[in-house]
């Protein structure tokens, strides 16, 4: 945690003005469904310094859809679902990440897309009369995923969970 | 005779097609001209700028280039890539420091960000560009008696101060967009809520769950249908149906995107895409006078 102690305090200086009021826990559609998400708790222990390793293990912060209404409503305007999302870049550094996000990061490096293109949504494409789209250039994609340090990280992801 | 680079994304030609055949049977029929680009995952607004925000805006930002070569806007059928393309745009538009350090990385690839063009939604362009009057004029079948429960879903209304796209808490246009067509636009329980398809790669279950609020909320209100703009969207309430049923009590109802609708009133033919719908529609199809 120590290494990315700079990272967490100017994400600290965009929390500190929550005063705890909720309102992102009542509006967020997870916290609904899954109590154990709730992104007041998450402000709460960014204020208070108990936030830790620990919290990156749980994986709740991928709970998050990404859905801005806690961002949208919050009285104190504070940006809600981008402070999850720089935690969630923090916990990817940290080597934390779901199975289903590193799938899905290899996917790009691999394809260019999230989707698997397989023959028969190819055949469903011609019934439909729709054209082949073109392909991106892979050699493009990967280059820039490389000097992002994306692979890099991807990898050593890959060796953590194998 | 408008042109736009339309960017295709992932879920829609390898999972929803039918979305794709829709909007280029509609959209000629306003004037509006679509052309391909050998573009690649938007990326992804969730997944990839969790990963790493700055490669989010890296691989974003070279989709951009490609329709800044072409000197297009780009129109897309996807509220997912709409926002990472929106928001990437804006941000390195209004960001400098943020643009040198992406234009460092695309520099590998000889490739730069200029900021010479805009992102826009096909419902966006639908109600800005064309407007609900040319609209109306074009249906021959109106979906006169039909209520349907409208869905904007989250990114076409947020960040708002970056998409302004509508209200995020009271949108309007999607169901100005469907009385267009002669169909009356419901109001119902968690009309605001998301679609949960955000925590999908994390728990299944819970996603499910939060999809299935809506469902509920819409069949209360009587809707013969829900209408969403965004393929995710469909997908989590149209297949996503499936899924519910291993937590809930099974449920049926109808799921469209806007421009099939918009077709199927127009009196074009929809029957191969209605086939491939998880949810059988024949029932509402029906109801549509001819």
């Amino acid at each position: 945690m120590t290494e990315f102690l700079d990272e967490f305090k100017e994400l600290y200086e965009e929390v500190k003005l929550c005063y705890q009021c909720g309102t992102c826990a009542g509006g967020c559609p997870v916290f609904k469904q899954y109590s154990k998400f709730n992104p007041r708790r998450i402000m709460e222990k960014m204020l208070t310094g108990e936030f830790n390793e620990k919290l990156f293990d749980e994986q709740q912060i991928w709970y998050c859809t990404m859905c801005y209404t806690c961002s949208t409503r919050c009285p104190q305007g504070i940006d809600i679902g981008h402070v999850i999302t720089e935690l969630k870049n923090l916990a990817v550094k940290m080597n934390n990440a779901p199975p289903g996000i590193i799938a899905e990061m290899k996917a790009i490096l691999e394809t260019g897309s999230t989707a698997a293109i397989s023959q028969s949504i190819l055949k469903k494409r011609q019934t439909l009369g729709l054209p082949e789209l073109p392909k991106p250039d892979l050699n493009e994609i990967q280059k820039l995923l490389e000097v992002t340090g994306a692979i890099n990280q991807l990898n050593k992801l890959q060796e953590d969970t194998s | 005779m408008k042109k736009f680079a339309y960017f295709a994304g992932c879920t829609i030609p390898y999972r929803v097609p039918f979305v794709e055949t829709a909007l280029r049977k509609t959209f000629p029929e306003f004037g509006i001209e679509l052309m391909d680009l050998p573009f690649s995952c938007c990326p992804d607004p969730g997944g990839v700028q969790g990963f790493d925000s700055i490669t989010w805006h890296t691989i974003a930002a070279r989709n951009l280039c490609l329709a800044e070569e072409e000197n297009l806007d780009i129109v897309t059928a996807c509220s997912g890539c709409f926002e990472t393309l929106k928001v990437v745009n804006t941000n390195l538009k209004s960001k400098p420091d943020l643009k040198k350090k992406v234009n460092e990385y695309l520099k590998e690839i000889d490739k730069e960000f200029k900021g010479s063009i805009e992102v826009k939604h096909f419902a966006e362009v639908l109600y800005h560009d064309i407007g609900i009057d040319k609209i109306a004029a074009k249906v021959r079948n109106p979906l006169t008696g039909l209520k349907l429960a409208t869905h904007s879903g989250c990114h076409f209304l947020k960040p708002p101060e970056i998409l302004q796209m509508d209200n995020p808490e009271r949108p309007v246009k999607l169901d100005e967009l469907v009385e267009a067509l002669g169909a009356k636009s419901v109001n119902y329980l968690n009309k605001l809520s998301c679609c949960g398809a955000g925590t999908r790669n994390t728990d299944q279950d819970t996603a499910m769950s939060v999809a299935h609020e809506k469902i509920v909320g819409a069949e209360l209100a009587g809707a013969d249908a829900l209408v969403t703009i965004c393929p995710t969207c469909f997908v989590q309430y149209d297949a996503g149906q499936r899924l519910m049923a291993k937590q809930y009590e099974k449920t049926n109802l109808p799921v469209f995107v806007y421009p099939e609708l918009l077709g199927l009133s127009m009196g074009l033919d929809f029957d191969e895409g209605f086939k491939m719908h998880t949810i059988k529609v024949k029932e509402f199809l029906e109801k549509v006078s001819t």
